[in-house]
């Protein structure tokens, strides 16, 4: 068996998501799929991982694993320190409301709810009440320079504008992990720069961040880019300078 | 907090998402707000009918004190409820109703013996209603019942209300109700004028009784009916003090009952009531707790009905939400939070429908109420809103559209998310066990109806049986739907793609097809009970003369007076041919009567004879001159010279008539015969009515004579005497009436002409006709299923419509590929006759159990068969001494409607309402 770890250790800071030895087999038989073969990640506080490879290569599987959403067929996953393998469906959600923030290629928001109310989501689904709620998403939206957008309904709003609410939901709550499955793949190259800034900034103020992109020119914001192929982590670019990370590589 | 943050933003998704979906939503309220329109309507309707006491009190006494009546003899004593002949109409101790006013003396000494019992400085008026008054019109004649009331004392007040003019102040004035003034065109100013011009009112005022509109009624003052007939007198009462209920024992001690304002407002403890002490059930009204269990059993088939014809659409609902509801999960929910979100579209509908509906419901009635109040039944009272009551119902549809949006709230708890997000679907199988369960559940739904129904004979357990079966069928449908698209792959594409759809879309598609078949299910039931019932109601009915026959006469209940003067023959004749499409008419005779049986003031001994075809010697029970034969409308015994042999027995009897001429006697019965003799006895009876106690003792006599029989045709008459023979028994044969053979059906139009024509002639006579046995439930039948039909289209609608959203990408690809146009069309079509088709036949199979069951109940021995008595005007029957059974008659018409009929005329709303362009791909923006 091959291994492919692409070990890496912070020193200063703890890893906010840690995949030790993943694996995630669909299926039986002669239909088995292996979506992941083995990988072990590590993304420290701070760090902006892009994760690139072709179709089929196991990318967004590995951020649903990441996120709880899905579980691995063998290895572990660690988020903020919970070990997510055994918990429960209800305490696994929990973990997504306070640690984790999805960001999706597009339709991220409900249509039915406004942007303020989208952002204070997984809040009032952690019972916050309402009105601190509300409030709280309102200060994460004039963070990012969206209070203007606070009562408006996703269909009203651009698809940038759309992404970057849905950026503003990934954080809310002091969340630590944003995991972006392509959020800028239905955007123009402009509108997609903002979204990168916007999620290179929240790296900046302390978050770690996965980006699955296919796209070479989004993954130069991130620290550093791991590769994927038929579920294995094949290789990763040099690790930008950076006072916070030193990288260790072993292939 | 009330309700925690997160139900919160699950109710704010709902709201939004029904806002967004106006149309879905609408659908969804209208379902589910249409039971709580009725419910609230009719409850309103019901609290506004229903009188306060005191209005009761109004309504009954006026402004009155006491209301006293005699009970009918001045001497005995009776006893009554506190609440008196209002209420409580049982048994000896209340007054005698209204109806035999007539027959109850009026000893004069009553007023006398009431005042006696009164208080000093009592104040009495009194009314009287008589018989009816028979009023000349313009058109005719119009009966209406007449009271002696002078209702503008002030006693009288809230009794009658005037509504133009005055009250009449002298013995020829007279106030008529609308209802009447409406029915004769009498206005104030009018004169009017009994049918036999012995007096004439000049109508000074139009009233309206309280108790309705719809009485007709006349008012005169009391002094003008006074002596002219007897008549039930009511006395009102205006005493100085309350009149106590222990007064009122006092009054019913020397025969009188009343109602006292006093004992009608406060009555007195059950323990000082004598009645009750007799008649200790009597004293309140219980509902038997199997008719509330029959009563819920029904209520909750409907409701049931609504939840699967509303479960569709909230699957559509969660159906579309699946995306939001993934992005939840991404974002934290919990599985109960996904539920929740779905659980909200009812809460927030159900809220919706059930505050609308409510609203409705009141703002009809209200209307209902300022429009025909008073036209059925009587006045209503003031509007009467319980709020309380409107939002019990109001809930009736919260829990309907919680409970139908209880399956597609637990299959989004388990959403696939992963699926969900990647746009892929998820499925989950269906557990092994469910059909095990649900086929348990059938066999005992069966069970308990056809086995429990009918041997304890209890319609609590054959309606338990039907729902359970019900239910069974619900949770077996999922699987049904998967079996049946394994079928599939030897069907056309259309129908494949519609069969593997309704397999994807099981979540709509179950709760669909389960709703058609709970529609069809009731309907075929109850269409295989009516026409089972109808064909044994054909078997059972009796005519009373030959089809198309009319008869004539001056009684309607058949022989006893003489029949109007033999004068009028050729007037009746004449009325009859000119009016109606006759082929014959003929007078009818009987045996022959003498005068000193009508004389009123006999001075001497009378006989008269009777004639029996049975030995009166042999058996107690002979079948006599004066009786009727069987059903027959006509006397046992008829003289006919024949001429109207024919048509008393409704078809061409020429043997019959040669034999009446020849002087040959004709029975119904060949039984009768021996060697073409018929042997009889004569009865003659001889009394003295000055000597009411003297006993006759008049010898039976044997006859035998030549005669014929009739077997084929209506059995008019046990026997036909020719009029010589007839002549030699009893004397000159009395005119009886007239028999018509008619040509067809006489119309509305026709049978008023007649009815004009003979009271021209004397007012006495009436006109009846033999219709045969006649049914409209045919028509009901086919609009039940008609009704069922179109529950069965909204569900395959609402259902296509889902598979239709959910199929885009297919048709897509199928575009794609190059299919036409009329692809779509097809596919769509495909659909809808799925979901109509497996419930429709399901359903009708099924529909067989419930009717099965309650025909075998029915078939018990000791059940009731049905009395069937057609119109008024036409003759009634009776039930035969032993009546026929019922039996399963099964409307294929019907059972073809429903089974193919349904399914195809859905697909062909499906085909007229599908676009037949097919969609292009577009990305996503």
């Amino acid at each position: 068996m091959t291994t492919t770890s692409l070990a890496v250790q912070p020193v200063l800071n703890h890893p906010v998501l840690e995949l030790r030895g993943v694996s995630r087999v669909h299926g039986h038989g002669d239909a088995v799929v292996t979506a992941l073969d083995n990988v072990s990640l590590n993304v420290a506080a701070g760090e902006f991982v892009a994760v690139m490879g072709p179709s089929g290569s196991g990318k967004s599987t590995l951020l649903t694993i990441a996120g709880g959403l899905d579980s691995p067929t063998s290895g572990d996953v660690v988020v903020s320190n919970v070990r997510l393998g055994g918990l429960t469906r209800t305490n696994l959600a929990a973990v997504r409301r306070r640690s984790i923030g999805y960001v999706f290629q597009n339709l991220n928001l409900i249509p039915s709810l406004t942007a303020a109310e989208n952002v204070m989501l997984p809040r009032e689904l952690d019972g916050v009440p309402t009105r601190r709620a509300r409030r709280e998403a309102v200060a994460i939206l004039a963070e990012i320079g969206l209070e203007a957008l606070a009562d408006r309904f996703p269909d009203d709003m651009s698809g940038g504008q759309q992404q970057r609410v849905a950026i503003a939901r990934a954080i809310v709550g002091d969340r630590k992990l944003i995991l972006a499955d392509e959020p800028t793949g239905a955007l123009d190259s402009v509108t997609g720069e903002e979204v990168l800034r916007l999620l290179r900034a929240r790296c900046d103020a302390g978050a770690a961040a996965i980006l699955v992109t296919h796209d070479a020119r989004h993954a130069g914001w991130a620290d550093r880019v791991v590769f994927l192929r038929d579920g294995k982590l094949v290789d990763e670019t040099a690790p930008l300078d950076s006072p916070e990370t030193l990288l260790v590589a072993e292939v | 907090m009330a309700l925690s943050a997160s139900f919160r933003a699950a109710l704010r998704i709902a709201r939004r998402d029904a806002w967004r979906n106006k149309g879905r939503s609408l659908l969804v309220i209208a379902l589910i707000g249409l039971p709580v329109l009725v419910l609230s309507a009719v409850d309103v309707g019901w609290r506004t009918y229903q009188l306060s006491p005191a209005q009761r009190l109004t309504r009954e006494i006026g402004a009155a004190d006491l209301a006293v009546r005699s009970a009918g003899s001045a001497t005995d004593a009776v006893q009554q409820t506190p609440q008196g002949w209002l209420d409580h109409s049982v048994g000896y101790a209340t007054a005698p109703s209204t109806d035999h006013a007539s027959e109850i003396p009026e000893p004069a000494s009553d007023e006398a013996a009431l005042r006696t019992m009164l208080p000093a400085g009592s104040r009495v008026i009194s009314y009287i209603e008589r018989e009816s008054l028979t009023i000349r019109t313009k058109d005719g004649v119009e009966y209406a019942p007449l009271v002696g009331f002078d209702y503008a004392d002030p006693i009288a007040k809230g009794k009658v209300k005037q509504l133009s003019g005055r009250a009449p102040r002298t013995a020829d004035e007279i106030a008529i109700t609308s209802k009447l003034s409406t029915r004769t065109g009498f206005k104030v100013g009018d004169t009017l004028t009994t049918y036999d011009k012995k007096s004439s009112y000049t109508v000074v005022g139009i009233v309206d009784s309280i108790y309705g509109r719809r009485d007709s009624g006349a008012y005169v003052i009391p002094s003008a009916v006074e002596g002219v007939s007897p008549g039930q007198r009511t006395w009102l009462v205006d005493t100085p003090g309350p009149f106590t209920w222990q007064q009122v024992l006092q009054l019913n001690k020397i025969g009188f009952v009343a109602i006292s304002r006093q004992a009608y407002l406060h009555p007195p403890p059950k323990s000082q009531v004598p009645y009750y002490s007799l008649a200790p059930n009597s004293g309140g009204n219980t509902v038997s707790t199997s008719a509330v269990a029959t009563i819920t059993l029904v209520a909750g088939m409907a409701l049931l009905e609504v939840v699967l014809l509303a479960g569709p659409a909230f699957a559509v609902s969660a159906r579309r939400q699946r995306r939001d509801l993934a992005l939840m999960a991404a974002t934290g929910g919990r599985p109960g939070h996904l539920r929740n979100v779905v659980l909200a579209n009812g809460v927030v509908l159900g809220l919706a429908a059930g505050v609308i509906g409510a609203v409705l419901g009141t703002g009809i009635t209200g209307a209902a109420m300022g429009l025909f109040g008073g036209l059925i039944g009587q006045i209503p009272g003031p509007f009467d809103i319980r709020p309380l009551e409107l939002g019990g119902v109001a809930l009736v549809s919260l829990l309907t559209a919680v409970l139908a949006a209880l399956v597609p709230a637990r299959a989004a708890a388990k959403t696939d998310v992963v699926a969900a997000l990647a746009g892929r679907r998820g499925q989950a199988a269906i557990k092994r066990r469910v059909p095990i369960i649900g086929t348990a559940v059938i066999l005992i739904g069966i069970l308990v109806a056809l086995a429990g129904g009918s041997a304890t004979r209890s319609i609590n357990l054959l309606l338990a049986g039907i729902v359970i079966t019900e239910f069974g069928l619900i949770i077996c449908t999922p699987t049904l739907i998967t079996l049946l698209a394994k079928l599939g792959r030897w069907l056309p594409f259309a129908p494949r793609l519609a069969l593997r759809d309704a397999t994807r879309n099981r979540s709509s598609a179950a709760p669909a097809v389960a709703a058609v078949m709970a529609s069809v299910i009731g309907a075929i039931a109850i269409a295989i009970i009516a026409t089972s019932q109808t064909d044994l109601d054909r078997r059972s009915y009796e005519p009373a003369m030959a089809t198309n026959a009319a008869w004539v006469n001056d009684d309607y209940y058949g022989p006893g007076t003489p029949a109007a003067d033999a004068t009028d023959d050729a007037a009746v004749t004449s009325a009859l041919r000119t009016a109606l499409d006759t082929t014959s008419v003929s007078p009818v005779y009987r045996l022959g009567e003498p005068a000193c049986l009508y004389d009123p003031t006999p001075s001497g001994p009378c006989s008269s004879a009777n004639v029996s075809l049975e030995d009166p010697t042999a058996t107690s029970r002979g079948e006599l001159t004066g009786t009727r034969y069987r059903n027959s409308i006509f006397n046992n015994v008829v003289v006919d010279g024949g001429s109207a042999v024919s048509t008393l027995f409704g078809t061409p009897e020429p043997a019959a008539e040669a034999a009446l001429r020849a002087g040959k006697v004709v029975v119904s019965d060949s039984a009768q015969l021996k060697n073409g003799m018929l042997t009889f006895w004569i009865l003659t009876s001889t009394w003295d009515p000055t000597q009411p106690n003297a006993a006759s003792g008049d010898p039976v006599k044997e006859m035998t004579v030549p005669a014929v029989a009739v077997d084929d045709g209506f059995a008019a008459a046990q026997a036909i005497l020719p009029p010589a023979l007839a002549r030699s028994i009893a004397g000159e044969p009395v005119l009886e009436g007239w028999v018509a053979g008619l040509a067809r059906r006489p119309t509305t139009k026709e049978r008023q002409a007649v009815n004009k024509a003979l009271v021209d002639i004397a007012p006495e006579l009436q006109v009846r006709t033999e219709d045969g046995f006649r049914t409209s439930s045919e028509w009901a039948l086919f609009a039940l299923v008609g009704a069922a039909g179109l529950i069965a289209l909204g569900a395959a609608a609402i259902a296509t419509m889902l598979a239709n959203v959910d199929g885009r990408a297919d048709l897509v690809t199928l575009g794609a590929i190059g299919a036409s146009p009329r692809t779509r069309r097809v596919v769509s079509m495909g659909r809808a006759g799925v979901i109509a088709g497996i419930g429709c036949v399901i359903g009708t199979a099924a529909g067989f159990v419930p009717a099965i069951a309650w025909i075998k109940r029915q078939a018990l021995p000791g059940s009731s068969s049905g009395v069937i008595s057609s119109d008024g005007f036409s003759a009634t029957s009776q039930p035969s001494p032993l009546p026929p059974q019922l039996h399963l008659v099964v409307p294929w018409p019907v059972i073809a409607l429903a089974a193919v009929g349904i399914p195809l005329i859905a697909m062909l709303f499906a085909g007229l309402f599908t676009r037949s362009r097919l969609p292009s791909e577009r990305r996503p923006e």
